[in-house]
């Protein structure tokens, strides 16, 4: 115990001064009582995300700034920032309080098949990311998400809407044929076909279960 | 031990089951951030040091009778709603300062956080799954728990199951939507009130939050109370209003009322169980003149308390909150939109009041575990609108007057303390103010303190630590 002659109040925790009126405290015997800890102000996560943003803008301004300092003609700083704004919206999302694999499988579908169609587009639009690589994205994913929930049918209740949300992307994903984005046939088709079988997946063996989630996710 | 980590601690809760937020939870989720969390905590303080392990045991077993704890916040499309949270709650020593923000949090997904520290189990909790009463039920059940794994048959298990079968029947019902009238009321719940007082003050940096509880004898503060023919919560309203008066109230120019904003527990009014939300609110205002007395104050404070605590008031309240949700429509506006509004009403209703004050009333515990059990204490977490909170409870006769505080000035809770202590009254204070003075004494001082109490082990790593971070630092300077 300790005692505030200036306020009249005794104090059970250990401390020098009171904290009612910061005058010295005096110890008048018994036990201090240990009611709270020290907290120590650290390196909070709000810090790291402040941190990495800000990295992120610097390195968007440096490859801007020499861009314009040395100009090429070529659009190698365009595709530096795309790369930064990918890599800030990944470790955005995986910094996230409680991550979910299926949703940052999401997250890395829609930003990766951002990123390589504009690289595709920037460097005179081959059409290489449309006909190969977001079919193929989009099929990988639909696979992935699909044998999570195989793999821990406990969580299957965090990884549906995703699921659903990926096959069905993969399923339009025939559109870029369709309205001709893209030129070759195969691959759009085999990942339509791959997303569908994962979305008949969860309907016909996850019936009442994907019927439950999608019920809470859209109550009124 | 391995076949208990795979099975689903609590088997009393369907895999299917989810709910919808009750009426006042939906508030919540749309104005929370670090800086207001709505998160509030209960401390026990045992008479002896708290064993984690059977804690983290107790915690379990009370999630399982008491399911409705067991849940996570999910986003839908138009409203948020509760899901079943198959993971263990885990129990840590306490590392951060009360009251931090649970909501998305590492909690597992869980929204309440229990932690310990020495003789204290703390238990926090996210407003949006229960109120005061619903968060007082489950920490008494977890006392119970944690002596009935403690000391075997000593506090016998039906004494847990006859507390909790009432408790557990109607666990998530909204009350609120079931004593809403049905028919439209004209009547507006509350005449339009003007903008009350506001304390300002350097804010703490981060999530630091200033905990000063004041623990009183409650036979006294009784007495006190009675000697001025109040109530205690009459009376400790009215000294919170005459201690914002004499203190920050004085420095302001604006002459607005000083208004305190008192959390109502409904269950015993309208006959409800839930363990869900069930609060009205009635605002306690009074506009002192310049010479104010404390004594004009209590008398205003005491006319206004017998005006407002009435079933009808609280029904219009209800009914009015409840209109809102029934607006055609409404519900199919999307959830981020909702939030946005919600979020500027509550910002436009959280003008009308200067502080928050919380009467938990008198804890109970039965015979068996009633000793083991020094007091208990409530701790209103900060917001960013309103800096002070107080809440006040007690356990047989020990009364805590906790104050909580996201600003750096105390002079109102010295005020009120030196008020007390003035009337006769012996007043404890315990702070989470503990280490920063000690931290800037010399080395010699150090080494005392370090040898007095030696259960601060991990405290003197930290230190130690320090010290040597603070000498390498010095040497690169050199």
């Amino acid at each position: 115990m300790r005692i505030c002659r200036h306020c009249g109040v005794r104090l059970s925790n250990d401390i020098p001064r009171c904290p009612l009126c910061d005058m010295e405290t005096e110890i008048t015997g018994g036990d201090f009582a240990l009611d709270y800890p020290y907290i120590k102000s650290g390196f909070t996560r709000g810090l790291l995300l402040r941190l990495i943003t800000f990295i992120a803008v610097f390195f968007v301004g440096v490859s801007l700034l020499v861009d314009h300092l040395v100009p090429t003609g070529s659009p190698w700083a365009f595709i530096t920032v795309i790369g930064i704004a990918y890599l800030w919206i990944s470790a955005m999302n995986v910094l996230k309080y409680t991550p979910n694999p299926a949703s940052i499988t999401l997250c890395q579908l829609l930003s990766i098949s951002g990123v390589v169609f504009l690289i595709d587009y920037l460097t005179g639009y081959h059409r290489w990311s449309v006909n190969y690589v977001i079919p193929f994205l989009v099929m990988a994913a639909a696979i992935a998400t699909t044998l999570m929930i195989l793999i821990k049918p406990m969580k299957y209740r965090a990884y549906i809407i995703y699921i659903l949300v990926i096959a069905v992307l993969g399923v339009l994903s025939v559109l870029l044929w369709i309205f001709g984005y893209s030129d070759i046939e195969w691959p759009v088709v085999i990942s339509a076909w791959v997303s569908a079988v994962c979305f008949l997946v969860m309907l016909v063996f996850l019936h009442r279960r994907t019927k439950n989630e999608l019920r809470k996710r859209f109550h009124v | 031990m391995a076949n208990r980590k795979k099975r689903a601690p609590h088997s009393g809760i369907d895999e299917s089951y989810w709910d919808g937020l009750d009426n006042a939870a939906k508030l919540f989720p749309a104005i929370t951030n670090t800086r207001s969390p709505n998160v509030f905590r209960f401390s026990a303080v045992l008479s002896d040091e708290v064993v984690p392990e059977i804690l983290q045991e107790a915690v379990e077993k009370a999630l399982s009778i008491m399911p409705s704890f067991s849940v996570k916040l999910h986003r839908g499309l138009f409203w948020y709603y509760f899901d079943v949270n198959n993971e263990r709650p885990k129990v840590r020593p306490e590392h951060a300062y009360p009251c931090k923000s649970i909501y998305r949090a590492k909690e597992r997904g869980f929204l309440f956080r229990v932690t310990y520290y020495h003789k204290r189990i703390n238990f926090e909790l996210y407003h949006a799954l229960s109120d005061g009463m619903g968060a007082l039920s489950f920490m008494r059940l977890i006392v119970y728990c944690y002596y009935n794994l403690l000391d075997g048959a000593e506090v016998p298990e039906e004494l847990i199951r006859n507390e909790s079968d009432e408790l557990t029947r109607d666990f998530d019902e909204d009350s609120f939507i079931i004593n809403a009238p049905t028919k439209d009321s004209d009547e507006k719940s509350a005449e339009h009130e003007e903008d009350a007082f506001r304390i300002n003050g350097y804010r703490y940096d981060g999530t630091r939050l200033g905990v000063l509880a004041a623990i009183i004898p409650a036979d006294k503060m009784l007495e006190l109370a009675k000697s001025h023919s109040a109530t205690l919560s009459e009376y400790v309203c009215a000294l919170l209003i005459y201690s914002i008066y004499n203190t920050s109230y004085r420095r302001s120019p604006k002459n607005r009322p000083i208004v305190i904003s008192i959390p109502v527990n409904l269950r015993g009014m309208f006959e409800s169980s839930t363990l869900r939300n069930f609060f009205g609110h009635m605002n306690i205002g009074v506009k002192p003149g310049r010479n104010a007395t404390f004594d004009e104050i209590l008398d205003s404070v005491k006319e206004q308390f017998a005006r407002k605590l009435d079933r009808g008031n609280f029904e219009r309240q209800i009914t009015s909150h409840v209109n809102i949700e029934r607006i055609p429509g409404i519900r199919y506006v999307p959830l981020f939109i909702k939030d946005i509004v919600m979020r500027i009403i509550y910002k436009n209703s959280a003008k009308r009041y200067t502080m928050t004050f919380s009467n938990l009333g008198r804890i109970k515990l039965p015979d068996v575990i009633s000793d083991r059990v020094e007091r208990f204490e409530v701790i209103i977490g900060g917001s960013q609108t309103h800096p002070k909170k107080t809440a006040l409870c007690s356990y047989k006769n020990n009364l805590a007057l906790a104050f909580s505080s996201t600003v750096d000035d105390n002079s109102f809770e010295q005020f009120l303390l030196s008020f007390l202590v003035k009337e006769g009254i012996d007043v404890t204070v315990s702070s989470n103010e503990t280490s920063e003075p000690i931290k800037e004494k010399p080395a010699k001082h150090k080494k005392e303190k370090k040898a007095k109490d030696k259960p601060k082990s991990g405290k003197k790593e930290q230190k130690t630590v320090k010290k040597q971070e603070k000498k390498s630092e010095g040497e690169a300077g050199l």
